[in-house]
């Protein structure tokens, strides 16, 4: 309620604004197409996720002197920060980096800005990549247009980065008439207080003028009349460094908690890093004195003393930084927290037993990898039973069945999302891990470990098969025919019963109880196959479902017969201790396939219609 | 007789001991479970005893049918290894 209220407050003034001033609506327009940008340019990189350019930017930032790197060297090349922290904020969204990499890489992306100031100062370069913004909307929208999901997410990326520069040229169009107002001799002074001023006057400019660069621009030229002191125009670099992260909160804006935690951080190391340099603006000076007769820079040549000042500033709030960095992490993931249903769309889940320094021992390497693939099952159960709507509290208690089928679809997850951050990227270690150990273990562990990379992908067909039945559970549990609604609440609901076992499977290390479930359950995945006991039959020859309903029920079966048979294969080989009396046995004891169907065909009483 | 063939007997000996010593360890195995599928067909069967509710009384039957199974099954399979 508070939010509808919200928003029409906010949709009246914003019409009211856009009625009495132009450079409100174009302002408003640029923030409007630089957040477009913003979510083209995540679902660009969500194209990407669990493949090449995820390994390339994992590999890259897994350090954090790497971080560190990567953020100057992509600022350097780029020749703006706005742009690597936007960047970053993406990357973060589409879950490809963590925050502590995120937050590397925007330290890194200020020290690597300081070269902008050199270019500008040194050599009156500027590079202008906004001039490429209107060919990337071309491009961009060309390659939207493929069929192949690469291109399609570079197509996004292209055009997202073009709809940030014309956001960017519009909110500054849009700026222009407050340009006018930034008198920098109205304030001349010295003193503490002016320092402050200058901060502020230096912040207000470059967020007006939507870049660190122009402002120092127009802290030369003022520097050069005369119209402001040498110590002011360094509290005007300060204030350009901490201005120009409102690029980084406006993009934080359309993204998820993770890329507002890193729009927090820049913010934060900004406005830290900008209190150090007012604090010690004197020994500053003194130390910009000494390093400017140190390369021969002269004494009055305030322009490049002003990037020598840059940088050192930049580096020492990076140097002073870096000891804080995970204090930093701990302090946002406390104060800017996640709603419960964000939680799950945003964790990028990775490996957490497997290593290399383990390779060369074959037992433990084993153990490893059955200890990551029962992880990767963790994830799978919570995706599967969160794609057929089913309330996993009561799954995994012993709450009648029944009660797990939820009525309520507006929390449904997006399982293509959820299988790129929880289980892509683990299952292609494991996969990788386990190719490794295969050339060092000796050959009576080779088709142990072969069991269980097919566990692995039991566990990734079913988390597929819950993809593709998800869609009609959604449409037909909420059907007006009752016939059809019923089948598929029942569908789910005989999931539900697998997945219960599945779990008791899971934890239990009663042998017994291990073989009775395995049998329970592959009878039961054939007792309830709509297919063979005949409903689906029923329902036609009865016209209670229409011919498209009956397809879609028929399909959705034979998914969900899948999901069930699938676990029941994996259950088998990742829930049979190693050193129990059950793998001494070698799997004689479970019931096979003939003996199912020969237990169900004597039982004249199985049906359940 | 020559060491390498000293070698060879040893060897063989060994892994017959060994090959008898999981055949035994196997035995021990299917023993252990048939003892408690047996204690759980008892659970199962004093608990259909006691009047359960319809609902509750099918599963208990189908648990037992199961259960049923397993036994005949792994007493099948104990019958083989003697």
């Amino acid at each position: 309620m508070l939010q509808k209220v919200l928003l029409s407050i906010v949709l009246i003034v914003l019409g009211y604004g856009f009625w009495v001033s132009a450079d409100f609506k174009e302002i408003s327009a640029g923030v409007a197409i630089f957040l477009f940008g913003m979510i083209s340019l995540e679902n660009g990189f969500k194209a990407f996720t669990g493949g090449t350019l995820e390994n390339i930017l994992r590999k890259s930032t897994d350090k954090l002197y790497k971080s560190i790197g990567f953020g100057m060297l992509a600022t350097t090349i780029m020749q703006s920060s706005s742009l690597v922290s936007i960047l970053t904020i993406s990357f973060l969204s589409a879950g490809l980096i963590g925050l502590a990499q995120g937050i590397g890489i925007v330290f890194g992306a200020n020290i690597g800005t300081t070269t902008g100031a050199w270019l500008v100062a040194g050599f009156g370069l500027k590079v202008n990549i906004s001039a490429y913004a209107m060919p990337m909307l071309v491009f961009g929208v060309i390659f939207i247009f493929q069929k192949f999901k690469s291109l399609k997410g570079i197509g996004y990326i292209l055009a997202g980065l073009g709809f940030l520069f014309l956001g960017i040229h519009f909110m500054k169009e849009g700026f222009e008439a407050f340009k006018s107002t930034i008198d920098l001799a109205a304030f001349g002074g010295t003193g503490i207080k002016y320092l402050f001023i200058f901060t502020g006057i230096g912040i207000f400019a470059t967020v007006v003028m939507q870049s660190s660069h122009a402002t120092l621009v127009l802290i030369i030229t003022a520097l050069a009349a005369g119209q402001i002191s040498y110590e002011n125009a360094l509290a005007l670099a300060i204030g350009a460094n901490v201005g120009t992260t409102i690029t980084a909160i406006i993009g934080a804006m359309s993204s998820n908690i993770v890329g507002k935690r890193l729009a927090g951080a820049h913010l934060i190391f900004n406005v830290v890093t900008g209190l150090i340099a007012i604090i010690f603006i004197h020994q500053l000076m003194i130390s910009v004195d000494f390093v400017s007769n140190f390369v021969g820079i002269a004494t009055d040549d305030y322009t490049l003393k002003l990037a020598v000042f840059h940088t050192i500033f930049n580096f020492i709030g990076v140097v002073v930084m870096i000891p804080f960095i995970n204090q930093l992490v701990i302090f946002l993931e406390k104060y800017m927290t996640l709603k419960e249903s964000e939680k799950d769309e945003t964790t990028i889940d990775t490996v957490k037993y497997l290593n290399d320094a383990v390779l060369e021992i074959p037992e433990t390497s084993l153990a490893v990898i059955i200890s990551e693939t029962k992880h990767m099952y963790e994830n799978a159960f919570d995706i599967i039973t969160q794609g057929l709507n089913l309330e996993k509290s009561v799954v995994v208690s012993t709450v009648p069945i029944e009660q797990s089928v939820c009525t309520d679809f507006t929390k449904s997850i997006n399982i293509d999302d959820s299988y790129n951050r929880r289980i892509k990227g683990i299952y292609g270690d494991i996969i990788d891990f386990s190719t490794k150990v295969q050339f060092n273990i000796s050959p009576e562990y080779i088709d142990e470990i072969y069991d269980i990379k097919r566990a692995n992908r039991y566990l990734v067909e079913a988390v597929k098969d819950t993809k593709h039945l998800q869609k009609n559970i959604i449409k037909y549990s909420q059907s007006t025919n009752k016939h059809i609604q019923e089948e598929y609440i029942k569908i789910r609901r005989n999931l539900a019963e697998i997945l219960r076992d599945i779990n008791i499977l899971y934890t239990t290390k009663e042998d017994d109880l291990i073989i009775l479930l395995i049998s329970k359950s592959k009878i039961h995945i054939e007792k309830y196959d709509l297919i063979s006991n005949g409903i689906l039959d029923d329902l036609i020859r009865n016209a209670l479902i229409t011919n498209q309903m009956a397809t879609s029920l028929m399909n959705d079966s034979t998914y969900a017969y899948s999901i069930g048979k699938n676990l029941i294969l994996m259950a088998e080989i990742l829930f049979i201790d190693t050193t129990s009396d059950l793998k001494t046995m070698q799997k004689e004891s479970i019931m096979n396939q003939s003996e199912v169907e020969q237990l169900l065909e004597k039982e004249s009483n199985y049906g359940i219609k | 007789m020559g060491l390498s063939k000293l070698i060879e007997n040893i060897t063989n000996t060994l892994s017959f001991e060994s090959k008898d010593l999981k055949k035994q360890n196997k035995k021990e195995s299917v023993d252990n479970i048939l003892g408690k599928l047996k204690k759980r067909k008892k659970k199962v069967l004093k608990s259909l005893k006691e009047k359960p509710k319809k609902n509750e009384k099918k599963e208990l039957e189908e648990q037992l049918k199961i259960i049923k199974f397993h036994i005949k099954k792994t007493e099948k399979l104990l019958s083989k290894m003697d």
